[in-house]
């Protein structure tokens, strides 16, 4: 290879680095509110920013097009381990059935929140996951619904309609638990 | 005169309806409201008791999501990201 190939490889992978260091924080905020387990969280924003090293076409730098789709491709990664989860779960209780035993599946241990925000998160984890997704981005995230509709793919005004009854359905969660 | 409280109703709906997707932004006071939709908000806050309850509820459930804050490290520890690296150089 020459020097000058050396020295892009070089430059693509140091780009590459600094995006990393941009997004780790974010993306790793965003995944473990929905995953609540930290060392998911991690499997998760690694795969998503070899993902991105893999299928991105264009420059390597901090960019709104390069966050949305980070935002995307962890929260698509973070939806397939919550399936996955969910069947493993499954699997779990029915063995624990057959041998008249049940151990509810448990957070990950050092996922812990003081008692209001227990709630929260136990009444957020009852909506859907796109119900989830949005109040996430919004509320924590601060994002826009003009971003929110790139990270998510719906319109704008899709996003505000969702959004309201999300916080609606949330609002009625937490009054089941006396928080409000 | 049913008929005028019925019309009268389905117009307030349809103004409710215009009006949710402003409704989070003006009751948690984001910067994402023009100041005629911020105007929008508030006016029709006023005449609709629904709406002005659900901006509270919007309120209260926002300030108790605020509360519950997010104990994840900003860093990848120091393995994932040897290992989103070593991919990358592989890669090249």
């Amino acid at each position: 290879m020459t020097n000058t190939g050396d020295k892009q490889n070089a430059g693509k992978i140091a780009a590459f680095d600094a995006l990393v260091s941009e997004y780790e924080g974010v993306l790793l905020r965003y995944v473990t509110r929905i995953v609540m387990r930290h060392d998911a969280a991690q499997d998760i924003v690694q795969d998503s920013f070899i993902k991105l090293f893999n299928n991105w076409e264009g420059e390597l730098h901090p960019s709104p097009e390069i966050s949305s789709w980070l935002y995307r491709v962890a929260h698509n990664c973070a939806v397939d381990h919550l399936r996955k989860e969910t069947r493993r779960n499954l699997l779990h209780h029915r063995q624990a059935e057959e041998r008249d035993e049940f151990t509810p599946p448990n957070r990950g241990e050092d996922f812990r929140l003081n008692e209001s925000a227990e709630k929260a998160a136990a009444a957020l984890h009852k909506l859907s996951l796109r119900d989830q997704q949005l109040i996430i981005l919004k509320i924590y995230e601060e994002k826009s619904y003009k971003e929110i509709s790139e990270i998510t793919g719906l319109s704008v005004s899709n996003v505000g309609y969702i959004l309201h009854f999300a916080l609606k359905k949330l609002a009625e969660e937490l009054k089941k638990s006396s928080a409000i | 005169m049913k008929n005028r409280k019925k019309k009268e109703t389905k117009v307030l709906k349809s103004k409710c309806r215009s009006i949710l997707p402003l409704l989070f932004d003006y009751a948690c006071r984001t910067c994402e409201l023009s100041k005629t939709q911020h105007e929008l908000a508030r006016e029709h806050l006023k005449s609709c008791p629904e709406c002005s309850i659900a901006a509270k509820n919007m309120q209260s459930v926002v300030g108790i999501l605020r509360q519950a804050s997010n104990t994840a490290p900003a860093r990848l520890t120091d393995d994932r990201r040897q290992r989103i690296m070593k991919t990358c150089v592989l890669r090249h």
